[in-house]
């Protein structure tokens, strides 16, 4: 386990969070989820350096398909709010719930 | 087959035709229903015939006994579903089986122009199911068992017409006056239970009831022998089924019922379940003179009590309800007074020449389109010739008249209670043979001997009708000659004992006289005279002595507002308003509250989670101890900081 790596992993964690957090369009918080995950998978790639540990690099493909997946599903959420509200701004989707009903 | 394994058809048969008939009656003719059910019946009844001439070839003390199967065995209690054919029950199934059959048949005709006739007769199979298992069970829970049965059809079938809110009503005043009595009832049945296995009998079979009354004598419970407790509980129980003194009152407004009904089973054999329940446990009251004082002063009450309302009642039926009253008085007199099968022998004549009585006068309303007035009817004696003379041999025989049933039955009756000594329950029984003569002349006279005050066309009865009445007006007649062959059966041994021809000859005496009063009284004139200037009398004693009226002040109005005050409180406050409804709205008032946080915005959501997410941390790390946590932090600030160094 490598230190330093662990520190590149809060630091990217903490600061795609701020992303997630501060930005209103919806393609950048989608962009700040999967960075969140690849973080994520940064602190679990540096596991394998514990001794007989063969586990994490099966941890670390099972979450890139898993953030594949969901980027897709996203992606076409994002679509279809685009092409019907014609805009990405989380602020003015607050209604989507009565819209989509 | 079998002795044994047949009991258990008698029982089966008409189990069997209930559920034929209530299943699937959707699918049946109509009339092949009556004739299911009416076979199904006839089958038990030849069953009984079998077993009853297998029975009287054995000693008279064996009987045969059928296990079916084991109800239940739990620690300290162990029952069978079992049937025991033995010299009583043998009278008794035959009796129910055999009125039972009859009056069957006749309904056919009865009830011929009514819509619910399937329902009907599925109803009256089912009764008969259930009198049978009453009348042969083995141990005192399974008697339970046919006892509510009995009840249930019983309710059934007052209500029958329950379009009527009339008959519903009395419906539930039958059920509800009968629960009060089986409430005592199992009382007395958990005190035998009680007494019996804490000896280490584990049966409440009726042979370990009766071969144990020395466990019963030398008990007592709350200061009072458990002998005598058992025998007036039960007693009690028996006055709800057998309608005597204070829970009589169901048994007129039965009347409301369907007239085959009130033939049947509130004249014949229902109503005569607590009369045999008492002949059955007779070793246990015969062994506590308390109890029996008990219930010869409370059956002759009631006997003379009832025979007085019925004189001044109007409606033909409840007339003959106050007579069974009274005569259920006297069978109670008689199996506690001296030789418990006089009680018994006034059963069986009762149950022929009331169920004849009943049957009559249904014909009678049904020929008259439903016409129930006595005072409406008359000269009925040429328009209904067949009717009045088989009214007549029930009249006559009710009243005592020489040589028909009713007068055996009841002379053995009040004979033995001279003979026991007990002279003054003597003396009323005699006065309520004589009064139970002048009330039945009265009716008989007024309805069928005398003019009509209206034009009256009554329509013939059927044969299907008619000849269950010819059969049971013969077996009223001949039936009371078989006496001495009845108590022998019954293995009693009657001794003959000499009486004063005064004592003999007393009841026939004021039997007649009181059909001579009958007559005389009820002449035109001598009526009016006495209605005018006894009209206070006549209006007390027309009002059944306000009865119901005190049950209705002292029980039902306090219960009905204790029932709506704590309905009022307890029901709709607390239960309704606050715990039901109160939860109801304290969930919508809190998803009102919480709905505010749902506001759509998907960062906002984002946001929760994160202080879900740190609620969760928190709440695991509080878990650790405090200087641990705080050594923890420490430690790896202390560990990031030289990692840190390191590099710079």
């Amino acid at each position: 386990m490598k230190f330093e790596f662990m520190i590149f992993s809060f630091i990217l964690f903490f600061m795609s969070m701020v992303v997630f957090f501060k930005t209103t369009n919806i393609i950048i918080m989608l962009m700040g989820i999967e960075l969140m995950v690849n973080a994520l998978n940064i602190a679990i790639a540096n596991l394998v350096w514990i001794k007989y540990s063969f586990f994490p690099p099966v941890w670390v493909m099972i979450i890139f398909a898993i953030t594949a997946a969901e980027a897709a599903i996203g992606l076409a959420l994002i679509i279809v709010i685009a092409k019907r509200m014609k805009t990405l701004d989380v602020k003015k989707l607050s209604n989507i719930k009565e819209i989509f009903k | 087959m079998t002795s044994s394994s047949l009991v258990r058809w008698i029982v089966f048969a008409p189990l069997a035709g209930f559920i034929i008939n209530f299943l699937f009656s959707r699918f049946i003719k109509k009339y092949l229903v009556s004739i299911i059910a009416s076979l199904a019946v006839l089958l038990s009844f030849v069953f009984s015939c079998i077993l009853f001439f297998r029975l009287k070839a054995m000693p008279s003390d064996t009987a045969i006994s059928d296990v079916v199967f084991n109800w239940m065995n739990i620690t300290n209690l162990n029952i069978n579903i079992a049937f025991v054919f033995d010299r009583l029950s043998a009278i008794m199934s035959l009796v129910v089986s055999g009125v039972s059959f009859l009056i069957h048949i006749y309904s056919i005709g009865y009830m011929d122009d009514d819509s619910d006739f399937k329902r009907f007769f599925s109803y009256l199979n089912l009764f008969v199911f259930f009198m049978l298992v009453l009348v042969l069970a083995n141990n005192i829970l399974l008697l339970f068992v046919g006892w509510e049965g009995v009840g249930l059809c019983s309710y059934l079938l007052i209500g029958f017409w329950y379009e009527n809110i009339n008959n519903s009503k009395a419906g539930k005043k039958a059920f509800i006056t009968n629960r009060v009595g089986d409430a005592f009832f199992i009382a007395g049945m958990v005190v035998i239970y009680y007494i019996l296995s804490s000896n280490g009998f584990y049966n409440l079979d009726f042979n370990t009831i009766n071969s144990n009354v020395s466990l019963f004598y030398n008990t007592s419970i709350f200061g009072v022998s458990s002998l005598t407790l058992i025998a007036i509980l039960l007693f009690i129980g028996a006055t709800g089924k057998s309608a005597q003194f204070p829970l009589y009152v169901w048994l007129p407004d039965a009347m409301a019922g369907p007239t085959p009904v009130s033939a049947l089973i509130h004249a014949a054999t229902m109503v005569t379940a607590g009369v045999y329940l008492v002949a059955r446990l007779i070793p246990v009251y015969s062994a506590s003179v308390t109890a029996l004082n008990f219930i010869l002063y409370i059956s002759a009450f009631t006997a003379i009590f009832s025979a007085i309302i019925a004189i001044t009642q109007r409606d033909i039926k409840k007339i003959l309800a106050y007579s069974t009253i009274s005569q259920l008085g006297y069978m109670f007199m008689g199996v506690a007074g001296g030789i418990y099968i006089g009680g018994i022998f006034h059963l069986v004549t009762h149950a022929f020449f009331k169920a004849l009585m009943f049957l009559s006068a249904g014909a009678v309303i049904h020929a008259l389109s439903n016409e129930q007035d006595i005072f409406n009817m008359g000269s009925l004696s040429k328009k209904l010739k067949n009717i009045f003379i088989v009214m007549g041999v029930g009249w006559l025989s009710i009243s005592g008249f020489p040589f028909l049933s009713g007068y055996f039955s009841k002379d053995f009756i009040i004979e033995n209670l001279y003979l026991s000594g007990h002279k003054g329950i003597w003396l009323v029984a005699v006065v309520t043979a004589f009064l139970t003569a002048f009330y039945m002349t009265r009716m008989f006279n007024i309805a069928f001997i005398k003019e009509s005050k209206k034009e009256l066309h009554p329509h013939r009865p059927t044969s299907v009708m008619t000849i269950p009445l010819y059969i049971l007006a013969i077996l009223a007649i001949i039936s009371g000659f078989f006496i001495n062959g009845f108590i022998s059966f019954a293995g009693v041994n009657r001794t003959e004992e000499f009486l004063p021809l005064t004592v003999k000859y007393t009841p026939v005496v004021l039997s007649l006289l009181g059909i001579i009063c009958g007559f005389v009284l009820t002449a035109d004139r001598i009526s009016d005279f006495l209605s005018t200037s006894l009209s206070w009398l006549h209006k007390i004693v027309y009002d059944k002595f306000y009865v119901d009226e005190i049950y209705d002040f002292l029980i039902i109005r306090p219960l009905g507002w204790i029932s709506k005050t704590t309905f009022n409180i307890i029901d709709r406050v607390i239960i309704d308003r606050t715990l039901v409804e109160g939860t109801a709205r304290a969930f919508y008032q809190g998803g009102r509250v919480s709905a505010i946080s749902q506001n759509g915005n998907a960062q906002i959501y984002a946001v929760y989670m994160l202080f879900g997410t740190a609620i969760i941390l928190l709440v695991y790390l509080s878990s650790v101890p405090l200087l641990n946590l705080i050594y923890w932090i420490y430690s790896n600030i202390v560990f990031a900081f030289t990692e840190i160094m390191k590099y710079i």
